[in-house]
């Protein structure tokens, strides 16, 4: 044995950092990927009490469930009794061996850290999910807005809309928008522009994909996405071209249009099919021109720049028309279209009334059977014929008053005759069935100065989501045609509005069942679902249309710069602590209702002196002229009847104090999953069935390494800065925050993340020199030669076995045994060199 | 956040205590050969045969250990005392090198021998010393001659075995072997090498030890393992911090019963050796000392993994370990003046100001705070750890608190 000093000489040290991927996936079928507590795991260890089937665990409700702390009290506190079990036994008890092997396999090591899910603000009272919301809310995003500047209870105002079919739900619903005036109707040159990705398929290999109608003016315009000549591995269609149909041709249904040979005689002379093939699941930018003025009369259906002329010898296409149709073609006569924009439903759902009757129109399915099955956003019709430049900066700028290089018009939009981006806008329009609970509609007034109509604010339905504890998407405030920024106009939602319950024919609803399982959720579901995430990369909103509206300084658009003042709940008083920047393409998810004084604990007025041992049900019950009975609106028996309900005060911020947005989902990643962080650029979550799309909408969602999380779909370039929801890497807290992704991944959870460790390692070189470790104290060393040779008689052998490092004070802090024996004579000269990671 | 305090040694206090986990190891692992993993890397052979390959040991594993997750639960090899008779009568003489010469019937001898001597050199810190069990015993009976060794691993041991909890489940015959020799026991024609014992078992414990505490200078405490049934009969050793035991085969098995079936050999153009049949091979084959010398320590240690602990899911063997966990208490003292303001940018009052107390209004306005979180530095105010409490504590000038934090490691 020998001593060597290892100087700094003999050091190395280096650092890397690992990446692992991880894979999780939680399911009805079960869970993969789920990290257990303890690294090391074997179920030869055995517990001396069975404590995962004692209170513990049903306390939790989750046979997973295991509180460290209580069950290292409860192993202390059994080592103290005798049990009857194995404590207690001496080993030679006959019983030993079976009490051992009867024992439970050890919690610690059945132990697993899953990954939660978290939904707040579900119920009328204050959970630990509401708890952990506001300190992501209020403590995390501040802390690590430095860091991630775009973290904050909002999201991007930046929404495709999106049309699909599946048998079970409604598939005549699209957006009208009535041609009052003819206002829409381009006077003889025009041009349609819009964006659009096929998303959808024909599910099953030689089933038909339906031609689906993009945009109908009736006797004008309709252009139809149809299936291309391209099917993709599984047989699917996986290319699709586009049916231009013009004036009188556009009275017949695509549907009963020969894709082989498409253009026949008067009146099927002018139906064009693309030469260029749309590929499924891609953003492309469309635009059909017609210019009597240009080029002989002729026109051309643009697709990515790639052009499709045709030759129409006519001063107009245009006919006059009674409306727009977004993602449906209207199939019936002038008449009964206009009965879609009768003075009934001009009073209850707030739209432009084309007759002064109340009839609504027959055969509505019928009318209406060309759904169309993809995302389109961005749609403009111009009463002008844009020349090549103008659609370039159109197609990834959008539309402003600015002056464009290259163009004749003084500013583009002011030819703009219809525009839906689709942006958030905080208005909707007057109407008596403004729904506030399942059983109740409120009538909304106008705002006259300046001249607003005000139905729901908000992206959601505060009513519902406050009280309740359920979504409604206000699809309303996103699909206004904006070509007039302070004059929005609002369509039909045709089958996208869901109504009321009878509560004597209904009975008492829970949140899901009223969203996802009502006479009306249909409807309810395709609402929620018709707006959506924009993952199109290829283009720049410009935000234009509100800038120049009254909305501009909206308190939806207002964000804080001061990341150390937390937005209050407090109201509308406190926010002049705020600077006022306004940012458009993001919407304030807080403050979404007032903040009643009601709300306020101690300030509840009830008829009687409070009585401590009361509960809710009791006030309600007993005490008439409790205000709770207002206050916990439709929550429950007591106040679902059609006077209960108030729009102004809601049960879960009273429980809460919170006004911020519940429509939320959050993942709690344990740092089992991750290390030391999320590793930038490496997060990924996937909804494959979003809720209520029966496995049609399927939403996947990236990190930009910035903290904000996008949607991730399309196979052309996304836009990564499209915030729907945020993840602090650090933290392993993931937040979708956009309202659009309903019930986030409730059924599935599928993430795929890259974790982030360090791993030091500290190399100790050992000079093994030829003076030194010459001797072994073993006391059965036998000094012996290495050979039996005459070279090497006078020679004699160690035989290393193990290396100890020592500290200053020669107490050993490390040992490493090597695998075999090194053999060391007086005239060998090596290194040995050790590693340690750590 | 961050109101500092010197905390003085005399609020820091270090204590000791144990965990004991409890281990339980199936049949069925040491049993089945998919658990079980060999490291053939002893190889023999002559020009007459296809020569035998074997390990030095096995290991057992807690499943298949061709998984990932698998854990190795402890090694088992098998020895003999240079100085016994099962050597002597085997040896035919030592070459000029001092190695040890063995007759053609045996197999393996030297390093069963060897292995015998490793296990001295470690724990007795002797390689010629024999194993006594009791330990310490003078008598010449009591030497082990014949050892079964099985090391735990380290896993399961942890900082070693709690004394008075080990047993182990162990049958001392072997299925009863052709007619020829055992005639009134079993019907003709069954091999008893490799086939399952069903009765006859006794469980060997270290009961008694906790009062008799013995230790070796090099391999630290040693606890006597002795038949349950009878604590007098002492039959092997376990080194508690070693986490090792050691069996005398000559005590726990029944070392003259015949055993019967065919095994690896060298020497002849079967390639094995036939026992306990008549007319052929070694018709008269005993466990010792005819099976331990003429077989492999692989056909030793299958013999006694597959057939004497059973194979099914029961216990077979079962201890507890000792995990010593050190820990520094450090009590953190909160006075009534202390702590009782925060400069936690969110310290605001309902109007969102930053709360302070006017110079004049001392007396009157009095500040609170919430403590959620202890953090401890080092001299240099380097933050080394940091306490989160399970829920926020009001401080005021009305509370004197102490937080007691715990380090373990």
């Amino acid at each position: 044995m020998s001593f060597v000093k290892i100087t700094k000489n003999y050091q190395e040290y280096s650092s890397l950092i690992l990446r692992p991927e991880m894979l999780y996936i939680s399911s009805s079928g079960g869970i993969t990927g789920s990290q257990y507590s303890s690294h090391v795991r074997s179920n030869r260890f055995k517990d001396f009490e069975d404590y995962t089937t004692t209170a513990i665990e049903q306390q939790a409700g989750s046979v997973a469930y295991h509180d460290e702390e209580q069950a290292h009290q409860v192993t202390e506190d059994s080592l103290t009794v005798t049990n009857g079990r194995v404590i207690g036994l001496l080993p030679d008890n006959p019983i030993y061996l079976d009490a051992v092997n009867q024992s439970p396999v050890s919690a610690r090591m059945r132990c697993q850290k899953l990954i939660k899910r978290i939904e707040p603000g579900k119920s009328a009272s204050f959970t630990i999910d509401d708890y952990k919301k506001n300190t992501i809310r209020k403590n995390l995003n501040t802390f690590y807005k430095s860091k991630y500047p775009d973290l904050g209870w909002h999201y991007s105002n930046y929404h495709t809309i999106n049309f699909f079919k599946t048998a079970n739900l409604p598939n005549d619903s699209c957006l009208m928008y009535a041609n009052k005036d003819q206002t829409y109707t381009p006077t003889s040159s025009f041009t349609l522009s819009f964006h659009i990705n096929p998303r959808y398929d024909n599910i099953t290999p030689g089933q038909e994909f339906d031609a689906g109608t993009i945009f109908h003016m009736s006797s004008s315009l309709a252009v139809s996405l149809v299936s291309g000549s391209r099917t993709d591995k599984k047989g699917l269609v996986s290319s699709y071209k586009l049916l231009l149909q013009l004036s009188q041709s556009a009275d017949t249904h695509p549907g009963n249009i020969n894709l082989s040979s498409v253009s026949s005689g008067y009146p099927n002379d002018l139906i064009y099919l693309s030469e260029i093939e749309l590929s499924k699941n891609t953003w492309n930018h469309v635009a059909i021109r017609w210019s009597p003025d240009q080029n002989n009369m002729s026109g051309s259906l643009i697709i990515n720049k790639r052009q499709t002329y045709f030759h129409i010898p006519s001063s107009s296409l245009m006919t006059e028309n009674d409306a727009i149709i977004l993602g449906n073609y209207y199939n019936g006569n002038s008449v009964n279209l206009k009965k879609y924009f009768n003075a009934g439903k001009a009073d209850s759902r707030g739209i432009n009334s084309l007759v002064g009757t109340t009839t609504e129109p027959i055969g509505q399915s019928t009318d209406l059977n060309s759904p169309l099955q993809a995302e389109i956003h961005n749609v403009m019709l111009f009463d002008h014929y844009l020349n090549n430049r103008e659609i370039t900066f159109i197609s990834s700028k959008g539309v402003n008053n600015r002056k464009l290089r290259g163009s004749l018009l003084s500013d583009l939009y002011s030819k703009l005759i219809f525009y839906v981006p689709p942006y958030f806008i905080p208005e909707s329009p007057q109407r008596s069935e403004v729904i506030v609970s399942p059983y109740r509609y409120i009538y909304n007034e106008n705002v006259s100065s300046p001249p607003l109509k005000k139905g729901w604010t908000g992206p959601f339905n505060p009513g519902l989501s406050f009280s309740l504890g359920a979504r409604m998407i206000n699809l309303e405030n996103f699909a206004a045609d904006l070509s007039i920024p302070k004059a929005p106009k609002f369509p039909r939602l045709q089958s996208l509005t869901g109504s009321i319950l009878d509560y004597t024919v209904d009975g008492n609803v829970t949140k899901d069942n009223y969203i996802f399982n009502s006479r009306f959720s249909g409807q309810i579901k395709k609402r929620n679902l018709t707006i959506l995430p924009n993952d199109n990369g290829l283009f720049s909103p410009d935000y234009f249309p509100i800038q120049n509206s009254y909305h501009s300084t909206s308190v939806y658009y207002q964000h804080s710069v001061n990341s150390f003042v937390s937005q209050s709940n407090n109201g509308p008083s406190n926010q002049a602590v705020f600077e006022n920047v306004y940012d458009y393409s993001k919407i304030s998810l807080e403050n979404l209702v007032i903040f009643n004084d009601i709300y306020r604990a101690g300030q509840f007025f009830v008829n009687e002196a409070v009585d401590s041992n009361l509960g809710i049900d009791d006030y309600l019950n007993h005490h008439a002229g409790s205000q709770f009975r207002q206050l916990f609106g439709p929550y429950n028996n007591f106040t679902a009847g059609l006077s209960r309900a108030h729009e102004n005060l809601y049960a879960i911020p009273a429980m809460t104090k919170d006004i911020s947005s519940n429509e939320v989902t959050i993942f709690d990643i344990s740092q089992l999953y991750y290390g030391l962080a999320v590793s930038d650029f490496s997060f990924s979550i996937i909804d494959d069935n979003v809720s209520g799309s029966d496995g049609k909408v399927r939403i996947k969602l990236k990190d930009n390494g910035k903290g904000s999380l996008y949607r991730a779909d399309a196979k052309t370039r996304h836009a990564k800065w499209n915030n729907v929801g945020d993840i602090i890497c650090e933290e392993g807290i993931v937040t979708v925050k956009s309202p659009h992704l309903i019930k986030f991944c409730k059924d599935k959870t599928n993430i795929k993340l890259k974790g982030e460790q360090t791993l030091h390692t500290m190399i100790l070189n050992i000079p093994v020199l030829k003076d030194y470790f010459n001797s072994s104290s073993n006391v059965t060393y036998v000094n012996a030669p290495p050979t039996a040779n005459k070279n090497d008689e006078h020679l004699t052998t160690k035989y290393i076995t193990a290396v100890n490092i020592h500290d200053n004070n020669f107490n050993i802090i490390m040992k490493a045994h090597f695998s075999q024996p090194i053999v060391k004579t007086e005239e060998d000269e090596f290194i040995i060199r050790l590693k340690q990671d750590f | 956040m961050a109101t500092f305090k010197t905390i003085s040694s005399a609020d820091i206090k270090t204590t000791r205590s144990v965990l004991n986990q409890l281990v339980d190891f199936i049949e069925e692992d040491v049993s089945g050969s998919s658990t079980r993993k060999t490291f053939q890397v002893f190889v023999t052979g002559t020009n007459s045969d296809t020569g035998v390959t074997s390990s030095l040991y096995n290991t057992v594993f807690d499943q298949n250990y061709q998984l990932q997750t698998a854990n190795e639960l402890f090694d088992i090899t098998v020895g003999l005392f240079s100085g016994s008779n099962t050597v002597a009568d085997a040896n035919t003489g030592v070459d000029i090198n001092g190695k040890l010469l063995f007759t053609s019937q045996s197999l393996m001898m030297r390093e069963k021998v060897n292995i015998y001597r490793q296990y001295a050199q470690l724990l007795l810190g002797d390689a010629n010393q024999e194993f006594k069990a009791p330990f310490g015993s003078s008598q010449a009976t009591d030497t082990i001659n014949e050892a079964l060794f099985i090391n735990f691993k380290r896993l399961f041991v942890r900082d070693g075995i709690k004394r008075e909890t080990f047993a182990m489940r162990f049958f001392q015959s072997a299925s009863a072997a052709e007619r020829v020799e055992d005639a009134a026991i079993h019907a003709l024609g069954t091999d008893n090498i490799f086939r399952g014992t069903i009765s006859g078992s006794v469980i060997f414990t270290d009961v008694g030890s906790a009062v008799n505490i013995e230790r070796s200078q090099t391999g630290g405490s040693v606890g006597n393992l002795v038949n349950s049934s009878n604590t007098s009969e002492t039959t092997g050793l376990l080194f508690y911090q070693q986490g090792i035991a050691i069996l005398d085969l000559a005590k726990i098995t029944s070392g003259s019963q015949k055993m019967s079936g065919s095994i690896a050999a060298v020497g002849n153009s079967n390639s094995s050796i036939i026992l306990g049949r008549s007319g052929q091979g070694n018709p008269k084959a005993k466990f010792i000392p005819d099976f331990l010398v003429s077989g492999s320590i692989d056909d030793i240690v299958n013999h006694v993994s597959s057939v004497r602990f059973g194979s099914g899911s029961q216990t077979f063997l079962t201890f507890q370990n000792n995990t010593q966990i050190n820990s520094t208490l450090i009590f953190c003292r909160a006075t009534a003046d202390e702590f009782n303001y925060s400069s936690n940018p969110t310290y605001t009052d309902s109007e969102g100001r930053i709360v302070v107390i006017d110079e004049s209004e001392q007396g009157i306005q009095k500040s609170f705070s919430f403590i959620t979180t202890v953090g401890l530095y080092d001299a240099n105010e380097e933050l080394l750890a940091v306490a989160k409490l399970s829920r926020p504590i009001e401080k005021n000038d009305e509370k004197d608190l102490t937080m007691r934090v715990r380090l373990d490691f």
